[in-house]
């Protein structure tokens, strides 16, 4: 298991990137992102990918739909 | 005359009523179970707020063809979506070209600016069946900057021809701002964010949501630097800095928005996907149509009818009364609720020839109004107009 947070820079992207990753089946939640993290946005997206596969569907999808984002893993 | 239990609504261009089924519950539901304002912080009842806002946005963006959601701006309504653009948009010395029967939500702002910006605003002519000189249209656009204009007039119904006017300013690298407050909801347009670069619109009409909710929609190929914000201050995003992101929506989108308004929007868009707007536009356009019928060959009255394609606004006349008595007789003796008077567009009258006579009897069905409701004020009328005389 892979777990991490997909920071954005809007709340707008947060909620986009929300949408996208819950259509390719990703877990995922909205949360506060983490004050060690630094993000323009106050909200996250909490992810956890089964396998490498999984977690290469998450920035491939999300620059693809033209989000600008940065990934952080725990 | 038969009785009737209720009153009869036919004010849908000032704004629909009622409205769409769902909406009331999804206002209801965000003021006593969400509350929180969007965008703004990290809780549970914040993140509910922020989704409902993004499918929203996403909604609209369906409703008219654009791919990047994030270019549905919310405003409080369309008159302030058209502010945004002109006082955003337009700099010193520009052409503007609008049309002669444009509503004063395009034609105030514009004066305003005139003198302050030394603008030209060109009138294209349009004659008293509401048509557009397209000729004329295609000598007036040249040089110019920016063409706006209403979709569907808001007196007469009278639709602009839009892709012969889309292909003209394109042809001459003009951009188009279009007013959709009378016809977004109303009349399909999948299309419309590839014809003009600018939509202006309102929820509280067409899309049969709650009054407060408006939005400037702008086209994903255009350059959105070249608008500067109309509202400056706090989006929840990059607080630390004391100026304004130049990210979309944040760009445009300052201070709390109205989210109880935009979740009875989105019931709204909701409702309207299911039906298809199609079957409203037909549903409106026959009704326009059984007005036009039932009212031809009335004695005394006059129909303002229009050339070409049209919303389910039609504009009429009993000369023999002022026109505050026929919206009085109409409401307290029939329960029939009509708009008299020049309905904010005197540049609409002008073109009518009706606004020397101070205005029209505006019939604005909905999608909600009933052939038989459109039958009994066509008797009520017939009764008012042959009263020979006597009042």
């Amino acid at each position: 298991m892979i777990k991490g947070y997909v920071l954005v820079f809007t709340t707008s992207s947060a909620f986009e990137s929300e949408a996208i990753l819950k259509d390719l089946g990703i877990t995922i939640k909205l949360v506060p992102t983490p004050r060690e993290f630094s993000s323009d946005c106050g909200i996250s997206v909490y992810f956890e990918a089964k396998d490498k596969a999984e977690l290469a569907q998450i920035p491939n999808t999300l620059k693809e739909q033209k989000i600008e984002f940065d990934i952080k893993y725990i | 005359m038969q009785n009737i239990s209720k009153p009869i609504y036919l004010d849908n261009a000032a704004t629909t009523f009622p409205k769409a089924p769902g909406v009331k519950e999804a206002v209801s539901e965000f003021l006593e179970n969400i509350g929180a304002s969007a965008g703004r912080s990290g809780h549970s009842l914040s993140i509910e707020s922020g989704r409902i806002l993004f499918q929203t946005r996403k909604s609209l963006a369906d409703l008219v063809g654009l791919k990047n959601c994030k270019r549905i701006l919310f405003t409080l309504n369309a008159t302030m979506a058209i502010n945004t653009l002109l006082q955003g948009f337009l700099k010193e010395g520009d052409v503007v070209v609008v049309t002669q029967m444009e509503h004063n939500a395009i034609k105030r702002p514009l004066n305003a600016l005139k003198s302050r910006l030394k603008l030209e605003v060109r009138e294209i002519p349009c004659d008293s069946m509401h048509t557009v000189d397209l000729n004329s249209a295609k000598e007036m656009l040249k040089d110019a900057k920016l063409l706006a204009c209403a979709h569907i007039n808001n007196v007469s119904g009278a639709m602009i021809p839009l892709e012969d006017l889309s292909a003209l300013a394109k042809a001459q690298n003009v951009a188009f701002l279009l007013d959709g407050a009378q016809s977004v909801g109303c009349v399909e347009m999948k299309e419309v964010m590839s014809q003009v670069d600018f939509l202006a619109l309102s929820a509280h009409k067409g899309l049969l949501a709650p009054m407060g909710v408006g939005a400037l929609v702008i086209a994903d190929d255009f350059a959105i630097e070249r608008i500067e914000p109309l509202v400056f201050g706090g989006t929840g995003s990059l607080s630390e800095e004391e100026i304004q992101p130049l990210f979309l929506p944040d760009r445009f989108e300052s201070g709390t928005p109205n989210m109880h308004g935009i979740a009875g929007l989105q019931a709204g868009l909701e409702w309207i996907k299911k039906q298809g707007v199609e079957n409203i536009h037909r549903h409106e356009l026959s009704l326009r149509e059984q007005l036009l019928e039932g009212l031809s060959g009335i004695q005394n009255l006059k129909i303002y009818r229009t050339k070409g394609r049209s919303g389910g606004t039609l504009s009429v006349d009993i000369p023999s009364y002022t026109l505050s008595e026929i919206g009085e007789i109409l409401d307290n003796r029939y329960g029939i609720c009509v708009r008299v008077g020049l309905h904010c567009s005197p540049s609409s009258h002008k073109s009518l020839g009706s606004f020397e006579r101070g205005g029209t009897i505006r019939l604005s069905p909905g999608a909600f109004t009933t052939k038989e409701e459109i039958n009994f004020t066509i008797n009520a009328l017939r009764d008012i107009a042959e009263y020979k005389g006597q009042k």
